[in-house]
């Protein structure tokens, strides 16, 4: 509960610098959106989005390590992105419509968490043609949606290889 | 014209073109999985541009910041739309393109409970 109000005051300070006027009538409209924000997402929040139990080497790995991984990790997302859009383009503009082998694969998960499976989708969704479609019940698989299948094999080992290990190094 | 102009410009330009071609690929792509693709991704960096040629416009910190806001949420939310999208329908049948090569997914669902086994 004490968490709650604290998010709420959090979510009101973050309002009002945004809004960047601090008069009374923008703490009231903060708390009031605060306030319905939290409670809308109250059941999710109870939900630990990083499983602690799951960080094997927690000992040898510094505070300014991890973050270092994780600028390394967002700027090698933002490349991958700013790629699969150029590829996305070049699909679009220059491929016949025939030429295209779109097609399900499915491919074998490391990663256990919650969270990397999330970050893992998101980025498989976000990189060159392909989406994530779903994931397993037993989490040991995930089902993507590939624009052009010329190698499924290459595929999988070019997602396992770059953005599974990269991920497996920051959320187990 | 000052240098946040050609740069606002150039960052505006980059972003329309790429919605440009997210609308060329709706109407080119043989099925809804595939123009999921082409919305899903020139679009982020479509918006990407556009909301960051606002910020160099505005030169103001507080517009920065809300932008980045903004393309951050961007980035957790259109694949997860992109996901659910093409998760309702391949659940509902729609149907494929006839070019379609591989399906590992096939016999896979529960198609009454709608989830996996």
């Amino acid at each position: 509960m004490i968490a709650l109000i604290l998010l709420i005051l959090v979510l009101t300070m973050t309002w009002m610098a945004l809004q960047s006027s601090f008069t009374l009538a923008d703490l009231i409209v903060g708390l009031l959106v605060s306030s319905a924000i939290v409670a809308m997402a109250r059941n999710f929040l109870s939900i630990p989005f990083v499983n602690t139990d799951l960080h094997p080497q927690q000992r040898d790995r510094t505070f300014i390590r991890l973050a270092l991984k994780w600028v390394a990790f967002v700027g090698f997302a933002l490349w991958s992105i700013l790629k699969a859009n150029i590829d996305m383009a070049r699909i679009v503009l220059f491929r016949r419509v025939d030429d295209i082998r779109p097609g399900i694969i499915a491919i074998p998960l490391d990663v256990k968490s919650d969270a990397g499976i999330t970050v893992l989708a998101n980025l498989i969704t976000l990189t060159p043609g392909t989406v994530s479609l779903d994931v397993a019940t037993d989490r040991r698989t995930i089902y993507i949606h590939c624009i052009d299948v010329h190698d499924a094999d290459a595929i999988r080992n070019d997602i396992k290889q770059q953005f599974e290990r990269r991920v497996m190094e920051l959320l187990p | 014209m000052s240098l946040s102009e050609i740069i606002t410009l150039v960052l505006a330009t980059i972003g329309v073109v790429f919605m440009l071609l997210a609308a060329i690929g709706m109407l080119k792509l043989p099925d809804l999985y595939t123009r999921v693709h082409a919305t899903g991704k020139a679009g982020t960096l479509g918006i990407t541009g556009v909301l960051l040629a606002v910020a160099v416009h505005h030169g103001d910190l507080v517009v920065a910041a809300k932008m980045i806001a903004l393309i951050a949420f961007f980035f957790l939310t259109a694949p997860i739309a992109a996901h659910m999208l093409d998760r309702a329908a391949y659940l509902t049948g729609v149907k494929r393109a006839p070019q379609t090569v591989q399906d590992d997914l096939a016999g896979k669902y529960d198609m009454e409970q709608g989830r996996l086994r």
